[in-house]
This record gives structure tokens, C-alpha cells and sequence, in this order.
């Protein structure tokens, strides 16, 4: 069920109880378990943490704690399956779902005593009805009695007379129908995976109700907005974001007539336009424009006329190139005044239009300034960092988790030092698939296979970063052909994810436009496509459209694809 | 003794804070506290302003002497004067670390309050040092320092007592070994 | 005798007030004070056992009040909060004893055995089967990896001798808490001559530990 009341229904409840998180990996969720914990710390409330990273490691998570705990709470995860089936628990173990992945698995959301969404019903859900999907108990009873005798027939019931066998088929044809119709409208409801309000919002608005907000959670919750102003979504999102805003204004209200003697120390959040360069306040500016999406995209920079026009552009602006190569932090003064206006200028003249984004930034101290989009890029690349030997997810997700908070900036430091490696990496592979054309049209989608042995393969195997690198190769691909039928296209991915067990994973995202709604409905087709292959795939993923697959089936598994699809 | 040992004694020390929660009178081992009165302030140990600064449940008044003018004179005077004037607090320079490392937010000004600090501190400090030497210079046997403050003695502490016992050593011309060693903190 | 702390209980050292008056508060004073200066005396002070045995009391007492309040009070925050804090000082405390003790332990003992019978023990019982138990550790264990290969001359070891004596010459920052006449103090070279000081009140000085040693036990000065 629905909850209404977060405080009531959630928070008031949980206060003073043992609880377990289970947090999905990923960034929204690595925000919504900041905010939570924060909370928590203040009310001193005792709490397990567990990262899960797929379907599996939840199961093992909850088997492992189910002895201890009463209450659980699942971030970014749990949502779209029916969670009591899976889990199988006890009768009084009482799940609170907080989770961005729609649709929601209907038996969520019509459980009233186990399953708790912490998620806001004017969602744009869409969620059927419980009379279109649910038969009434004595109904479903009957109906289930009468398909059981009618697969062994007895003698008994044959003594019914004419009268009874009539209204039973009548009833038996309605039901029928109603299965049909049960069925259309599951399909309809289940068919496009896409995802809702961000749970760092939900646990926002939490804090906010509670007045313990403050601005490190804003902090918190407001890099996970970056992602939802990058891609730019439906409206819903926009909506969001104007909540968020008021947000920062009301915080930066509240010291506004102190401002002047507030300490530098203290955080402060505004919300400003900025350049769509990655990372730039931490690289150098040349470095940035090659390895942003948009800029690479809109250069075009894997070609040689790219490379040109990235000279012409520099040129245009006035700067000297040693100034543009050397650290941002150590350019020259004078040139980083005005250094925005100048980059939107020249950029304008070569049809980037869209180089200054809204975007929000925090400050504090003398010399940090970071933006919300740095902050996912750096918390990304931690979270799924390649370069230690473990490669633990517990410990790259506490890390991760860290490097959020501002009394961590080591850790943030190396997280950004990563996530330049990693756009680095994105941006070869991007430049190599696009000129060795590793792109194919397969028909219905476009479809890319990473090799064993191309340089950081071992980056992409994991499905933050293949999703990044499928984001910027369709871009960049889109950018980049003539064809104007492979524009509108999705793109399936594929990388080798662990050569010993012989797997690759594969990515499915929706095709690049700007008006599509970005549903994404490859989750369905692959289930579909393994179960008509039989193919060996495992969907561990919480997002649906990220599957694990054997190496050998893959052949069978995209046939399968490309004629459910067409 | 350990900085943070010192630190430990300095968050015994009393400070203002305005509650946003209510709650009866508590009753500690070491006194009572409150009541507690949502806008009301109360007298609380630092320890306690600092676990409910951190948990939202407080806004905390800077101490009197935490302000701009009156260090400012303080600096001043300290600058002036040769000996060692009456720090601001017994425990000022663990306090102004606390209060500002932990509620920058409620005190106002705080970065000029940072600095003042600090230049107190740098000229008391650089006084120490030169009476340090001098005491070991002239072999002195006792020294009054009067307004030296825990944290202060504490920086210096390993230092000197270290030097004066080995000059003992050098001096009574004991066998290596034998006894008198390093000072040592328990 | 603190009324105040009445509700969450603390009249136990009613019992025994009869000569000894002193609320918890001026009990954790004193806790504080023994620590800081068994912290800075070159030497193992006097045992504060009964100043011990009074706060560990007071803790445990505290304890099984806060095991009977329920879930989610806020106030039991705070109290665990404070015994934390004490219960801190008092193993620091006796820490820094048992430290000393390993470190002086023949010369501990010896005094121990050359106490008269009324005289105020340095150790408490415990400490001096820690004591002990550490001399003959430490006799076993030289025995076992040394001793008994040597000749049978150099067979025994003086423990008194071997292990070294606390150093009473050093020097030691204290704070005065009543004033003092006319101390006495050594010169550091042969040029000086002695000379008195008188401490005042309040007053904080740095001089030899030896000078003041009985001053630190009847506590009309604290170490700093």
C-alpha cells in the first residue's frame, strides 16, 4: 500500500526500533540512504546497512537478517517485483519501499499489512485498479474450485443439471474474458520500465516535515537532481526540480540578513547556471571539453575535422592554449572572470546551443566549489571502482557513501580522480566503436559488443558505467550518421563481464530523442527472448533492462530479440 | 597528556544553548541539567550542546567572550604586555576549535573569531617559547606561570620537561641506565 | 547530600556519609583530580580506592535505572553519555596506575613490605596481586629464557636494581589549591643559592616533583 503521511506512516513507526536498510548501488539511492542516515543519527535510531546490488544479494540480505529485525527498509530497490513471493517472510516482517523503479508490481502496491511505499501516489502511476486485476476472495475461491474440478471431472458434479452447466459456462467465459482483459491491462501496466521521483527527494521531504533538514542533506539530495536535469525528462521531473529549488532558496533565505558574518566554513547552495563541461573545476578546460558528452557530441571530436573545429572553437574564444591545458584551479585570473559568458558565446556560434545548464552548486571554504554533476560523476566511479583488488561492493559503496559528505574530501578527491579515468575511458571506447563502426543496425535496434581485450573493458562490466558509455555512444552516434532511421533507434550493449564464467552483460536503453518519454522497454522483451531461447541469462539487476548473459547464447538471445521486436 | 585528553576537560565547560525540543530537568551523576524549553536557553556542558548541535535538537549561543571587540582588545593586550594577560577562557583555545569546528552556523562572524584566536594563541605561545628558554638558559629551579592555560602548558609539555631532565642527567653526571628516565605521561 | 538526584537514585553513599560528606558531583571532582595527577607524578600516588569503589557504585547504580527506562527517552541519551565519560576517566585512572605499577614493580613491593601496619597503603588489594603476579612473571620469565643458562654465579637478578626507580627530580607543571609557605627550593647549579617561594592560591608553577611530592598527596596542589 501507498503510504501518505512519510512521518506517520514511516518515520513515527520506525523511531525507536532496530531497522535494516537495504540499499540498491547506485547514486539516487546512495543519496536517499545519506539523507535517511542523518536522520536517523539525530534520533539516535539503530539501523543496519546493507548495499545490495542485485535480486540475489536482497534475498541473501533479508535471510540474513530476518531473525533481528522487524522492520525493513529498501531503498531503490524491491518495488517492481511482487517482494513477498521472493523473499517468502514472516507475517509480521513489514517492508518499507522506497523506490524509483516503476511500474510497481501490483501485489506492492494492494498489500495493506507488509509492503509499505514510501512513494507519492500522484506519481503519474498508473497503477490498475484492484477490481481489474483482483477477483473478490469468495470469486477467486469459486472460480478456483470450479478449473480444479474441471480438470478432473468427478461424478459427482455431473449430476448438476442443465441450468447449472450453462451459468457455468457463462461464468467460465467471463472469466475469460476478465482474464484477457487482466492480462491486456498487466501487459499495458508492466510492458515500459522508467522510473519515478528520486528517493533522495522522498526522504527530503522527510527531513523537511521533521525540521531537521539541513544543508548537507540538501547537499545530498540535490546531486541526485543533477542526474534528472541532464537527461531531461518528462515534466514530472521539472516539477521536481522547482520543488528543489524552493528548497534551496528557503535554506539560503534563512541566513540571508546574517549572511555577511556567516563563516566561509558553512556550506552554502545555490542554484546558478553553469557550463555542461564535466568535471571541469577539477580538470583542466581542454581536458573537459574532450571528454564531456555534450562538447565530444557536438565537436564531434573522434574525427579529425572535430579535432579542427575544437581549435577553431579555442581560437574563437581568445584563449591561449597553454592557459586551456593547464589546471583549471591555476588558470589565469583574468581569463576565469568572464570565462562562462566567453565559452557561451563561441559556443553559441558553433551550434551548442544548450552549453549553459542550470545546475546546482555547493561552496565552502575558500576553495570548494562543487557541482551536483561532478558530485554523481566522482560518487559514480567510487562506487564501482575496478582498481582495487577486492573489489568489494560493501566497501566501494561505503566509500562511495563517504566521499558525500564534506568532511571526507580525500575521498571525494579520489573519486573525481576516477571519474576522469572513467570519461577518459568512455570516450576512446566511443571514439574506437564509432570508427571501427562497431555500431550495427540490427532492425529494430542498434546493437554494439564491446571485445574481449579492448582497452578498460574491465570498466564497462559494470552497469553504472556501461549505461554511461551506452548513453554517450548513442549520443555521439546519433551525433554522427547519416542515416536518419538509426536516429531514432534504442541501443542494446553488450560487454564481457567475467571471461572465467563466460558472461557478458547487456544494456538496453531507449532511443535518443527529445521527445520521447523515456520508457525503456527492453526489460520485458529480454525476459521474453531468454524464456523463448532458453538461453542461460540471470536478471539480477534491479533495473530490468541490465541482464547477465552466457557468452555462447548471445547469438540465439539477440535472433530472439530482433523478431519479437520487428 | 594527549590534545584530545585536554579537549575532554575543556567540553566539561558550561555554554548557552536554545533548545528547539522540551524536556524535564535531568538529573546527572555530575549535577542537573534544564529544564528544557523549546527558545528558552540553558546552561549545558559543551559535551551535551555538541551531541544535540549535531542531532538538530539546538542552536548554541557563543560563549560572552567569544566575540570580535572583546578579543580583539584581548589581542591587543596581549601583544602589549609582557607576561601573560588573563586568557579569555581557561579553556579558550579548545573551545573557539569545538564551538567553530561544530556550530559554525550559530556564531556569528566566525571566521574573524578563528583568526583573533589564532593570533592570541601564536603570540602567547611564541612568549612560552621564550621564557622556556630562558628558564632552561638560566637553570632555573621553579617558575610561576600564572595564566598559562592547560592546552598551552600541554603543547609544551613534552618538550621542556624532556630537555630539563636530560640536562639533569648531563649535569649529576648519572650512569646511563641507572635510573631518571625520559619524562613520561601516564 | 544531593536531593536532586533523588529520582534517578544516587543516595548511595548515605549509607557511609556519616564521616565523609561529598555529592557525586564533588566525587567525580575528585576522581578527576587523582587522575590528572596520577597522570603527571613521576611516582605511583596513594590508591584512591574508596574514591574508585564510590563512582563505579554511582555507575552501576546508574546503569540498572537506565536498563528500567524505556525505549526511545531521551534523557537516558544523556545519562549514557556521562557514564561514558566518566567510566573514560576512571580506566584512564586506573590504567595509568597499572602502567606505573609494571614499571616500577620491585620498588613498589618493597615499599608495600616495608609499610608499617596503619600507614595508608599505595596499592589497593588488587593492585597488589597485579603487582605479584607481575614480579614473579617477570622473575619466571628471565629465569626460563636466560637466567638459567648463565653460570651459576650470575643466576640471580636484583630486581630492585634492575629495573629503575621512578625519577622524583623532575620537573611537574601544578596548579596550587591552598597557599603554601616558605617551600624550599633546590638551586639546579652550584653558582645558586636556595631560595623560598611562597604559593599563592591559584597560582601555577613548574618545579621539581620532589619539592612538592607531599604537597600532591594531602592535595593542596594538582598537577597539571
Amino acid at each position: 500500500m501507498f503510504i501518505t503521511d512519510i512521518k506517520k506512516g514511516f518515520y513515527d513507526v520506525v523511531v525507536n526500533q532496530r531497522v535494516a536498510l537495504l540499499v540498491a548501488a547506485d547514486i539516487d539511492a546512495l543519496c536517499a540512504c545519506k539523507i535517511l542516515q542523518a536522520l536517523f543519527h539525530c534520533d539516535q535510531i539503530q539501523y543496519t546497512l546493507v548495499p545490495v546490488k542485485g535480486w540475489q544479494d536482497l534475498s541473501t540480505a533479508f535471510l540474513e537478517h530476518k531473525e533481528q529485525f522487524r522492520y525493513f527498509v529498501l531503498i531503490n530497490c524491491g518495488a517492481n517485483v511482487d517482494l513477498l513471493e521472493m523473499l517468502q517472510p514472516d507475517s509480521d516482517s513489514i517492508f518499507f519501499i522506497c523506490d524509483t523503479h516503476r511500474p510497481v508490481d501490483v501485489i506492492n502496491v494492494y498489500n495493506d499489512t507488509q509492503i509499505k511505499l514510501l512513494i507519492k501516489e500522484d506519481d503519474d502511476l498508473g497503477v490498475p485498479a484492484y477490481d481489474d486485476i483482483f477477483q473478490d476472495e469468495e470469486n477467486e475461491e469459486d472460480s478456483g474450485n470450479e478449473s480444479d474440478e474441471g480438470s478432473e471431472p468427478s461424478g459427482k458434479r455431473r449430476r448438476f443439471d442443465e441450468g447449472a452447466v450453462e451459468r457455468r459456462i457463462e461464468r467460465q467465459r467471463a472469466k475469460r474474458e476478465w482474464e484477457a482483459r487482466r492480462r491486456e491491462i498487466l501487459f499495458d501496466y508492466e510492458q515500459y520500465e522508467y522510473h519515478g521521483t528520486s528517493a533522495a527527494m522522498m526522504f527530503f521531504e522527510l527531513a523537511w516535515v521533521l525540521t531537521k533538514d539541513t544543508k548537507d542533506m540538501l547537499c545530498g539530495f540535490m546531486i541526485r537532481s543533477h542526474k534528472i536535469l541532464c537527461s531531461r525528462l518528462s515534466m514530472k521531473y521539472v516539477s521536481d526540480i522547482a520543488t528543489m529549488q524552493r528548497h534551496v532558496s528557503r535554506h539560503s533565505h534563512r541566513n540571508e540578513d546574517e549572511e555577511n558574518s556567516l563563516s566561509i566554513d558553512c556550506m552554502r547552495i545555490s542554484f546558478e547556471y553553469d557550463l555542461r563541461l564535466t568535471l571541469y573545476q577539477h580538470w583542466s578546460l581542454y581536458e573537459s571539453i574532450c571528454n564531456s558528452c555534450y562538447t565530444a557530441c557536438g565537436f564531434q571530436l573522434w574525427t579529425l575535422k572535430g579535432q579542427k573545429k575544437l581549435r577553431e572553437f579555442l581560437a574563437d574564444m581568445g584563449l591561449p592554449l597553454k592557459q586551456v591545458k593547464q589546471k583549471f584551479k591555476s588558470m589565469d585570473i583574468t581569463i576565469k572572470e568572464n570565462l562562462r559568458d566567453v565559452i557561451e558565446e563561441s559556443s553559441n556560434k558553433f551550434g551548442l546551443k544548450d552549453v549553459r545548464i542550470q545546475t546546482f552548486a555547493a561552496h565552502f571554504g575558500f576553495q570548494n566549489r562543487f557541482l551536483a554533476s561532478d558530485m554523481v560523476h566522482a560518487a559514480a566511479a567510487l562506487l564501482e571502482n575496478t582498481e582495487r583488488e577486492d573489489n568489494d561492493t560493501t566497501d566501494n559503496f561505503i566509500t562511495a557513501l563517504d566521499s558525500l559528505s564534506r568532511s571526507n574530501l580525500d575521498r571525494l578527491t579520489t573519486g573525481i580522480g576516477l571519474a576522469k579515468k572513467k570519461l577518459i575511458a568512455v570516450q576512446q571506447t566511443v571514439a574506437s566503436c564509432l570508427c571501427t563502426n562497431l555500431i550495427m543496425s540490427q532492425g529494430p535496434f542498434l546493437y554494439c559488443h564491446l571485445m574481449e581485450g579492448t582497452p578498460d573493458v574491465k570498466l564497462f562490466s559494470k552497469p553504472l558505467a556501461l549505461t554511461l558509455l551506452c548513453k554517450y555512444l548513442l549520443k555521439a552516434f546519433v551525433a554522427f550518421t547519416r542515416n536518419k532511421r538509426c536516429k531514432v533507434l534504442p541501443l542494446i550493449m553488450a560487454a564481457p563481464k567475467d571471461v572465467e564464467k563466460g558472461t557478458v552483460i547487456v544494456v538496453g536503453i531507449p532511443p535518443e530523442s527529445e521527445t520521447s518519454d523515456k520508457k525503456n522497454f527492453f526489460g520485458r522483451a529480454f525476459e521474453k527472448a531468454a524464456e523463448s531461447t532458453s538461453s542461460r541469462t540471470l536478471h539480477d539487476h534491479f533495473d530490468t533492462s541490465i541482464i547477465e548473459l552466457k557468452t555462447e547464447d548471445r547469438s540465439k538471445f539477440l535472433d530472439a530479440l530482433i523478431t519479437l521486436l520487428s | 597528556m594527549d590534545p584530545s585528553e585536554v579537549e575532554f576537560l575543556a567540553e566539561k565547560e558550561f555554554v548557552k544553548i536554545i533548545p528547539n525540543f522540551s524536556l524535564d530537568k535531568i538529573y546527572l551523576i555530575g549535577g542537573d541539567l534544564g529544564p528544557f524549553n523549546p527558545g528558552l536557553p540553558v546552561d549545558v556542558p559543551v559535551w551535551l550542546a555538541l551531541n544535540l548541535k549535531q542531532r538538530q535538537k539546538c542552536r548554541i549561543l557563543p560563549p560572552e567572550w567569544m566575540d570580535v571587540e572583546k578579543l580583539e582588545e584581548m589581542r591587543e593586550l596581549e601583544r602589549k604586555e609582557e607576561a601573560f594577560t588573563p586568557a579569555p577562557s581557561p579553556y579558550y583555545m579548545e573551545l573557539t576549535k569545538l564551538l567553530l569546528n561544530h556550530a559554525s552556523d550559530n556564531i556569528p562572524k566566525a571566521d574573524e573569531i578563528r583568526t583573533l584566536v589564532k593570533d592570541i594563541w601564536d603570540t602567547r605561545i611564541a612568549k612560552l617559547r621564550l621564557s622556556a628558554d630562558s628558564f632552561i638558559r638560566q637553570q632555573e629551579a621553579h617558575a610561576q606561570l600564572d595564566n598559562l592555560t592547560l592546552m598551552e602548558i600541554n603543547t609544551i609539555r613534552e618538550f621542556l620537561l624532556d630537555s630539563l631532565n636530560c640536562m639533569y642527567k648531563l649535569r649529576s653526571n648519572l650512569q646511563p641506565g641507572s635510573s631518571k628516565g625520559r619524562f613520561a605521561d601516564y | 547530600m544531593s536531593d536532586a538526584l533523588s529520582e534517578d537514585g544516587s543516595d548511595i553513599n548515605q549509607d557511609d556519609s556519616q564521616e565523609d560528606v561529598m555529592t557525586p558531583a564533588e566525587l567525580i571532582a575528585k576522581l578527576e583530580e587523582a587522575w590528572l595527577n596520577e597522570k603527571f607524578s613521576p611516582e605511583l600516588l596513594e590508591n584512591k580506592s574508596e574514591v574508585v569503589e564510590c563512582v563505579m557504585e554511582q555507575l552501576t547504580h546508574m546503569e540498572a535505572n537506565l536498563q528500567r527506562v524505556k525505549k526511545g527517552d531521551a534523557k537516558a541519551g544523556f545519562h549514557r553519555m556521562e557514564i561514558d565519560r566518566i567510566r573514560f576517566v576512571l580506566s584512564s585512572y586506573l590504567r595509568s596506575r597499572l602502567q606505573k605499577i609494571e614499571k616500577f614493580f620491585p620498588h613498589v613491593l618493597e615499599r608495600e613490605k616495608s609499610r608499617v601496619d596503619g600507614q595508608q597503603s599505595l596499592l589497593s588489594p588488587e593492585e597488589f596481586a597485579f603487582a605479584k603476579e607481575y614480579y614473579a612473571n617477570t622473575e619466571t620469565y628471565l629465569k626460563t629464557v636466560a637466567l638459567k643458562r648463565m653460570p651459576p654465579n650470575l643466576q640471580t637478578v636484583d630486581m630492585l636494581k634492575a629495573v629503575p626507580e621512578p625519577c622524583l627530580d623532575s620537573f611537574v607543571f601544578l596548579r596550587v589549591k591552598e597557599r603554601q609557605e616558605n617551600i624550599l627550593i633546590e638551586p639546579e647549579s652550584d653558582e645558586q643559592r636556595d631560595f623560598v617561594v611562597d604559593l599563592e592560591e591559584g597560582s601555577q608553577h613548574l618545579m621539581r616533583y620532589r619539592t612538592i611530592a607531599p604537597l600532591v598527596s594531602s592535595g593542596a596542589v594538582q598537577l597539571i
